[in-house]
């Protein structure tokens, strides 16, 4: 990248690296991490051609992410407990998003016209790091029916 | 609009699945030439398959050095050079309080979740496998 003088690096961090996320101590340091190694690379780059940004994903219904928040509930809730299938743990409802709809919006930034863009952790989380959760309770102290997770 | 990816050349880790398998497509479709690595092969050799010659998978483990080497040398032998790097791979199991996380737990969490993306960055920033070390480098800040 450095030889052509020209080059992106996109890392995938979580919103575990912005807020806490109790019982994923490692995971949530490792994000965070990735973050300002992102910011690293992109200042010592910054004249070569090479950028790098870090993108903040939210809730992605995978098979990964359901056996994460498999494992929390079962961590919170004890070994015997049994998702109820029809609403899995970890759906995020009002903020959830498919992998090709995160998949799309990555390679939106990768395209040239995002030349000047790097050294920046970008939210790709429909609103949820910018404070959804928040607003939610919100909501639910109004007495509001909630689409809760 | 549906932007294109024409002519660049992407690495992806994790591409075997989840969201790695998405971007892997995503930018296939739009253009792009893709080289992705997970460790398991099987579902690398589907997704092989399915996308045909735009698509170079890679089995390894991108928590080794030597593997991260191999997959952005393999990208440039089959693709010419790497354009785009996307660091996906990782997990987030086990859960468990601080106290009672293991060494060996927090040892791999932190290598599958960002000594990865550390061994990626530095081979994929200067392509080939050990050319930025020992080499002169512009200082960050110069002094007039």
């Amino acid at each position: 990248m450095q030889a052509q003088a020209k080059g992106l690096i996109v890392n995938l961090s979580s919103f575990a690296g912005e807020q806490a996320l109790a019982y994923m101590a490692p995971y949530a340091a490792a994000k965070a991490g990735l973050v300002q190694l992102t910011k690293v690379v992109a200042v010592e780059n910054r004249d070569r051609g090479v950028r790098a940004n870090a993108v903040i994903i939210g809730a992605v219904p995978t098979k990964q992410s359901h056996d994460t928040a498999r494992e929390v509930a079962k961590f919170l809730r004890g070994p015997e407990f049994v998702p109820d299938r029809e609403k899995p743990i970890g759906s995020f409802a009002g903020v959830r998003m498919s992998a090709e709809s995160v998949a799309r919006t990555i390679a939106a930034l990768c395209c040239d016209d995002a030349s000047e863009l790097t050294g920046a952790t970008i939210a790709l989380d429909r609103g949820f790091s910018a404070g959804w959760l928040s607003s939610t309770l919100l909501e639910l102290v109004a007495g509001q029916a909630v689409d809760w997770p | 609009m549906t932007v294109r990816l024409d002519d660049q050349v992407a690495i992806v880790t994790g591409a075997s699945a989840g969201i790695g398998r998405a971007i892997t497509r995503a930018f296939v479709e739009r253009g792009a030439k893709v080289a992705g690595m997970a460790r398991r092969p099987e579902p690398g050799a589907e997704l092989e398959a399915e996308l045909g010659p735009a698509f170079r998978f890679v089995p390894g483990d991108v928590t080794e050095p030597v593997a991260c080497r191999r997959l952005v040398e393999a990208t440039v032998d089959a693709f010419g050079r790497a354009d785009v790097l996307v660091n996906n791979a990782g997990y987030g199991l086990p859960v468990n309080r601080v106290e009672d996380t293991t060494d060996e737990d927090w040892r791999a969490m932190l290598d599958a979740n960002l000594t990865s993306c550390f061994n990626m960055c530095r081979a994929g920033a200067s392509d080939d496998a050990g050319a930025g070390q020992g080499t002169h480098r512009e200082p960050l800040l110069v002094r007039r």
